[in-house]
């Protein structure tokens, strides 16, 4: 690294004094040889709140050239300390698996491109994908008819399973359906879902939360 | 530095050629101790580095020796009063730093073999002549420079009294304040050390150090949790300074708070604010050899292309002499105890 005379003083004029300003301690600061002609990069430490769960805890985002580089605990939250659970951990992965191209190869196999080197490809599903019953092979569908046919099999599972009564007791239910609320889901959102779940006659509702 | 030599495949104790650590430097005036392990680990692990220049090793063993031999026989005096934990929590929770300068009991018989020493050090990289080195030691040893003022004065940062006595002793206001600095630093670390008690578990959020008031030399990501913790550059009291903020002024802005790095592997790295144009150098220790106490001095002087870097930015750096002990937000402090 070059040191010009006037930067090194001007350096040298503020230092606690390991350094003085003699001819042969000029320009005698160097790079380590491994950073010899690799520039420096900036980088953000960003204190956040981790996306899961409604714990809160804190975590210290490390960003870097326009990614997400690591994630840890944030040591000042009193909620973690510095802790973060498995979850909290894979933030990380949630930041960067982002998928920049999607293929459907012929062998039935997603394809998707990865965007970093670390991670394998194609972890992280962005579409909906369906394998018919008794099929080998994957096949990319839209939402509107994943949507309708969930609604379809949702009813007609129900009506296959109905429980107007067990013994002489009502409970009009179904135990053929089960429901996970998940941490992302807000306050209003879970009233909404239990709503639904409980009009439909589920009594296996559990959240993951309780888990 | 430890991560270094560990990727250069040595042990914590010992250097590349298998050197043993260099010897006591003859200091005149000094008792014939042998250094600290601590100092020579610190110096040895400084000459196995390829990037630091041989003459920056030496002149980091030869200022740190008579301060490490003075902080060792300074421990456990008592020259600074006890404070009552009400008292000491009263300063804090006021913005005070513990220590009250007009307290402090500075004795000039163990001011002077620091004074003698360094300006030494001072003759032989050819910051003073021999003369100027020879006559501060005579002022001194005749009462007629009085170290204990002299300090008092770098404490108080008192620039216009510096020049005076500069004026008067014929020897440059620089080095009057960079020796009165160094003098200081085991003074201050005794007493910062008598006081440790009373900084336990307190939260501190000012720029400036809670046992001295100045500001930090480097900070250190711990282990386990990597709170970051920032060293004063004068008594080594270490404080938690928050992560993802400026720790002089709490800038948060990630325009203009950001950290410098070459290798997100190694362990150091160099936070700067360009609202305050301030800097901070941090080393993080999970991402060094297990089993070492980090010697940040010693850190500063192995990540000095972080300063080079960052000098190009019109920053400032922190910690130095005759730098004011007063916080940013609080006038002089004399007189505040009430224990």
């Amino acid at each position: 690294m070059k040191l010009t005379r006037r930067t090194f003083l001007k350096m040298s004029g503020a230092l606690a004094g390991y350094l003085l300003t003699g001819p042969s301690l000029w320009g005698g600061v160097r790079v380590p040889a491994a950073y010899a002609g690799v520039g420096p990069k900036v980088g953000q430490d960003t204190t956040s709140v981790c996306c899961f769960c409604g714990g809160g805890c804190g975590n210290v985002v490390t960003a870097s050239e326009g990614r997400v580089v690591a994630v840890e605990g944030d040591p000042a939250s009193p909620i973690n300390e510095g802790a973060l659970c498995s979850k909290g951990q894979a933030a990380y992965q949630t930041a960067n698996q982002i998928v920049a191209e999607e293929t459907l190869r012929d062998d039935g196999r997603y394809a998707l491109g990865g965007t970093l080197a670390a991670w394998p490809a194609g972890r992280r599903l962005a579409r909906v994908l369906y394998r018919a019953p008794g099929a080998s092979k994957w096949e990319v569908k839209s939402w509107d008819w994943a949507l309708e046919r969930i609604a379809q099999r949702v009813v007609e599972t129900r009506q296959v399973t109905w429980e107007a009564k067990a013994g002489e007791i009502t409970v009009n239910r179904t135990q053929a359906i089960a429901a996970l609320g998940g941490a992302a889901h807000d306050n209003e959102e879970c009233y909404l879902m239990q709503k639904l779940w409980r009009g439909l006659g589920l009594v296996y509702v559990e959240h993951q939360a309780r888990i | 530095m430890r991560w270094q030599a560990r990727e250069k495949g040595t042990s914590p104790s010992s250097s590349p050629s298998g050197a043993t650590p260099p010897a006591a430097p003859a200091d005149a005036g000094l008792p014939s101790e042998a250094p600290a392990t601590e100092l020579a680990e610190a110096v040895a692990a400084l000459r196995a580095l390829d990037h630091v220049p041989a003459a920056h090793a030496a002149l980091f063993e030869r200022v740190c020796a008579p301060q490490w031999r003075a902080r060792q026989r300074l421990s456990g005096k008592a020259f600074y009063p006890a404070l009552s934990a009400e008292a000491a929590s009263q300063r804090l929770s006021n913005g005070f730093h513990l220590i009250d300068f007009a307290r402090l009991r500075l004795d000039e018989a163990e001011l002077r073999p620091l004074w003698e020493g360094l300006s030494a050090v001072l003759a032989e990289f050819g910051e003073l002549s021999p003369a100027q080195a020879e006559r501060g030691r005579k002022l001194a040893a005749a009462g007629k420079l009085s170290l204990t003022e002299l300090a008092g004065i770098v404490l108080e940062g008192d620039g216009a009294r510096l020049a005076a006595l500069a004026r008067r002793v014929r020897l440059p206001q620089r080095h009057l304040a960079w020796l009165a600095t160094f003098m200081l630093r085991p003074h201050l670390a005794a007493a910062a050390e008598s006081l440790a008690a009373r900084l336990g578990g307190v939260s501190w959020p000012h720029p400036t150090c809670p046992a001295c008031g100045h500001e930090p030399l480097m900070a250190l990501l711990v282990r386990p949790d990597g709170r970051r913790l920032a060293e004063c550059s004068m008594c080594a009291t270490r404080w938690e300074a928050r992560r993802g903020r400026c720790a002089f002024y709490g800038n948060e802005d990630k325009e203009s708070y950001k950290f410098l790095y070459y290798d997100l592997d190694s362990p150091y790295r160099v936070d700067v604010c360009d609202k305050c144009r301030r800097y901070l150098k941090v080393a993080d220790e999970r991402k060094m050899a297990v089993g070492w106490a980090t010697q940040l001095a010693a850190e500063d002087v192995a990540t000095l292309y972080f300063d080079v870097l960052v000098a190009t930015r019109d920053t400032r750096r922190p910690g130095g002499p005759c730098r004011a002990s007063r916080l940013p937000r609080r006038q002089s402090q004399r007189g505040g105890d009430s224990d």
